[in-house]
């Protein structure tokens, strides 16, 4: 049985890649900050997790131990956004967006290596973003955090590799998912956000969560035995449209 | 029944991805300066021939993919390089994927995709293939470029960038060197995973750029380098 560990699994696009490894067969371990929904399947985890907290993300990685003994599978979902230009930006969000989504990757790989290093699958997929190359001025701390997420899965791929273990980032254009909507919330002129929304992907249209949770699928699997390093755009064409 | 067509089906990577193919039911056109008798069918063909690549693609029905890994490679520096060894690289990298596409356009089906072949080779240098370098970052544009001209029809243009393949290919690339031998030793130690792909690997690429998992992937280059990039 492969055992996977997902983080944000309570969200769009984690609770899509939570059922994607559940329906191939893993065993999936779910983690978020308020407790997402067990899997459906199988013996796995359900935990509420800071996953900015290294004592609390210890705990987690202990009690997968318990449960899996290793790991084939890490999924990085967990990410929040914050709507803020620079100058009036608060440190504290600053701090808050940096730690969530980059510090919880440091995070989960430091716990998680040991137990990957156990496995067979030996797979880490970060999520990033095609915001990491846009400039925004609505969301810098999510294009800083985004790109920070692409040069963390590059500097990890090395250090993880000499251990045997894969290292990939899967960069979305727009997922249909509650984070969205949350942005569409925040906007001054959702309809415009919907016009935007196909008109910024060669396809027309946003993603569907399940269309990135079977590209993590996929780099989880021994078919992408040989990549790592690896930002993989999942963008419908928005970065060759952009 | 549709078929995938595949430029360079008899090479080291494209007899890998017919026999993928055929072996999960998918019948395949190999279009390759050689033979591969193990695609339902095949063309002996140069693809930088308009004539012939035109030809071989008027009988098709319908295609349920194009894959164009039809590569050459020619040895020189910008200054002892012939202008015939330079063309002929250009012609079979980036004019054959070119003739292939849009002879394969009007009988691609919706919703199926196109993968084409660069290169790590598109993103460094290294003295005495230049030619080579520059196709394979001609390989990029054309993929990009092509993605927007078939979004339309819901047709998904991606690249595949491997690094160091054990194929037939690099074994006559190292063969133009004078310390070949000693180029391959150091190969694997250029990947983080410390080896070179096995063909295999890439077709594994190939065939899931092609499949439905990737249904939101286009205009996008896959590396499968084991890290090659990242270690340099």
């Amino acid at each position: 049985m492969r055992t996977a560990a997902i983080t944000g699994a309570a969200g769009g696009i984690g609770s899509a890649t939570a059922r994607a490894l559940s329906d191939a067969g893993y065993e999936v371990a779910l983690l978020d900050r308020v407790r997402p929904q067990p899997p459906e399947v199988g013996e796995g985890l359900s935990l509420a997790v800071d996953l900015t907290d290294p004592d609390a993300v210890g705990a987690a990685f202990d009690r997968i131990r318990s449960a899996f003994g290793a790991l084939d599978a890490l999924v990085n979902v967990a990410g929040i956004n914050h709507r803020s230009p620079v100058a009036t930006m608060g440190v504290p969000d600053w701090d808050r967006m940096m730690e969530t989504n980059v510090g919880s990757m440091f995070l989960t790989a430091k716990f998680g290596l040991p137990l990957l290093e156990k496995g067979h699958g030996r797979a880490i997929v970060n999520m990033a973003s095609v915001s990491a190359h846009v400039a925004s001025a609505d969301y810098p701390a999510y294009v800083m955090t985004k790109a920070a997420v692409e040069s963390f899965t590059t500097a990890l791929s090395q250090e993880a590799g000499d251990r045997g273990i894969r290292v990939n980032a899967v960069a979305p254009g727009w997922v249909n998912t509650g984070f969205t909507d949350h942005a569409k919330a925040e906007s001054d002129d959702p309809a415009l956000l919907d016009a935007t929304a196909r008109d910024t992907h060669l396809l027309g249209r946003m993603a569907e969560p399940s269309e990135i949770a079977a590209v993590v699928l996929w780099l989880c699997s021994g078919q992408a035995s040989f990549v790592t390093g690896q930002t993989l755009f999942v963008d419908g064409g928005f970065m060759r449209k952009h | 029944m549709s078929s995938v067509a595949i430029t360079g089906g008899a090479g080291g990577i494209g007899a890998v991805l017919v026999r993928k193919l055929e072996a999960a039911g998918q019948r395949t056109i190999s279009l390759d300066l050689a033979p591969n008798a193990e695609a339902s069918e095949c063309y002996v063909l140069d693809v930088s021939d308009e004539v012939v690549v035109r030809e071989a693609f008027r009988p098709a029905k319908a295609l349920a993919g194009l894959v164009c890994i039809a590569g050459t490679n020619a040895h020189g520096r910008v200054e002892d390089l012939s202008w015939e060894d330079w063309n002929r690289v250009m012609e079979v990298n980036v004019r054959g994927a070119m003739l292939a596409m849009k002879h394969a356009s009007g009988r691609l089906r919706r919703g199926c995709s196109i993968v084409l072949m660069s290169s790590v080779s598109a993103k460094i240098g290294t003295s005495g293939f230049v030619a080579y370098h520059t196709s394979k970052g001609a390989v990029l544009g054309l993929m990009r470029a092509a993605s927007g001209e078939f979004a339309p029809r819901g047709i998904r243009v991606n690249a595949v960038s491997p690094g160091w393949v054990d194929t037939a290919f690099t074994d006559r690339a190292l063969a133009q060197l004078p310390d070949g031998e000693a180029v391959r030793a150091e190969a694997g130690d250029a990947h983080i995973l410390g080896r070179m792909a096995r063909p295999e690997e890439i077709a594994d690429a190939i065939a899931f750029l092609m499949s439905d998992a990737a249904s939101f992937v286009t205009g996008t280059e896959l590396i499968v380098d084991g890290g090659f990039l990242c270690k340099r």
